[in-house]
């Protein structure tokens, strides 16, 4: 905390240095700044607007709902990528577990595991027995889902409460037909915190 | 015509330099978009609805920050708006730390590892918006 208040004291001290010496911006630049961002940002439309990447200019989200919470899951895709506009969906919401049942879940050894970090995150470790799905590369069609018994009891988790990965998973395999999905809130951080067993490499 | 002084070519040094490094910032986050409201989106700051507007307007005023930085042209606006974004960023990636979030810093590319949010990128941080400051003060009153 000591670091913090000293580089923000830093920093405030030479901004004030700026506007305390006596020195007063000249308003033709001030005005050039105004001009200058309205230019950015025009560019920015146009470009946004003919890219192949262009993206919805407000952010389209799904909205979960969780017991007593709104999850607001935001989609990230180029505009055209993206058949229908997702803006308010409401969608039928996996429910979230906490860690005590997801460890309670892992030693009775029925429930699938699903992670839903990136390969690389997955190789340096993750709970036993849990497979690999990243959200990024999320198929519909993958053999692993289509394989799997809809009535299967499926836990999804990423990093921890910060990721959105477990949500995202845990409302697609719903809107799949799965029947029996949660997502665990605490994630991969909280679950190696707790010291729970581990595994390491590319296999479940 | 002036004779160059040491701090003017300082201050050339400074602008060059800053201009590269807005350019080649700005670059990823103008090719891919989504990745960078994803970006945006883990600092968990910005309302949902408003994250994508800024990812697709803010690596535009890098870039020309970056360009007019590097032809000379409205350098002292250049530099006012480039200490504002600089000031923005170290205030978000302090948060970060601070909330404890161990996500994509952002800052120059947008490759997943190597460039978390840390004390280093602040420290890289403050130096730009040092040089930002530096650039204000001697074309604050300049019409170029």
């Amino acid at each position: 905390m000591r670091k913090v208040k000293y580089i923000i004291a830093s920093i405030l001290s030479s901004l004030q240095s700026v506007t305390m010496k006596n020195i007063s911006l000249s308003l033709n630049v001030l005005y050039r700044s105004t001009v200058f961002m309205l230019i950015a940002i025009g560019f920015a439309l146009i470009y946004n607007s003919i890219s192949p990447k262009g993206i919805k200019l407000i952010t389209p989200y799904r909205q979960v709902v969780v017991g007593d919470n709104i999850y607001k899951i935001p989609i990230f895709q180029p505009r055209k990528l993206m058949q229908k506009s997702f803006i308010e969906t409401k969608v039928h919401a996996p429910d979230e577990i906490d860690l005590k049942s997801a460890y309670r879940h892992y030693t009775e050894g029925i429930t699938l595991f699903i992670d839903t970090r990136t390969h690389e995150k997955y190789r340096l470790g993750h709970i036993p027995r849990a497979i690999s799905i990243p959200m990024e590369t999320f198929d519909y069609a993958a053999p692993i889902l289509t394989n799997t018994p809809k009535d299967q009891k499926i836990i999804t988790y990423c990093d921890g409460e910060v990721c959105s990965q477990s949500i995202d998973m845990a409302v697609y395999l719903d809107e799949l037909g799965f029947s029996d999905v949660y997502f665990f809130v605490g994630g991969w951080l909280q679950w190696q915190e707790n010291g729970f067993p581990l595994t390491e490499g590319d296999r479940p | 015509m002036k004779k160059m002084t040491i701090y003017s070519a300082l201050a050339v040094a400074v602008r060059i330099i800053l201009g590269f490094l807005f350019i080649y910032a700005s670059l990823d986050k103008i090719l891919d978009p989504p990745k960078f409201a994803e970006v945006i989106y883990n600092y968990r700051i910005l309302p949902v609805e408003l994250i994508n507007i800024c990812a697709v307007a803010v690596p535009w005023i890098e870039v020309l920050i970056g360009v007019t930085l590097l032809l000379g042209i409205w350098v002292g606006s250049s530099a006012l708006l480039l200490s504002g974004i600089t000031a923005v960023f170290i205030i978000l990636i302090i948060s970060a730390i601070v909330r404890g979030l161990n996500i994509e810093c952002g800052c120059f590319s947008l490759d997943a590892e190597g460039s978390l949010v840390s004390w280093k990128r602040v420290i890289e941080d403050v130096f730009i918006l040092a040089g930002g400051i530096y650039l204000l003060v001697c074309h604050r009153d300049s019409e170029t």
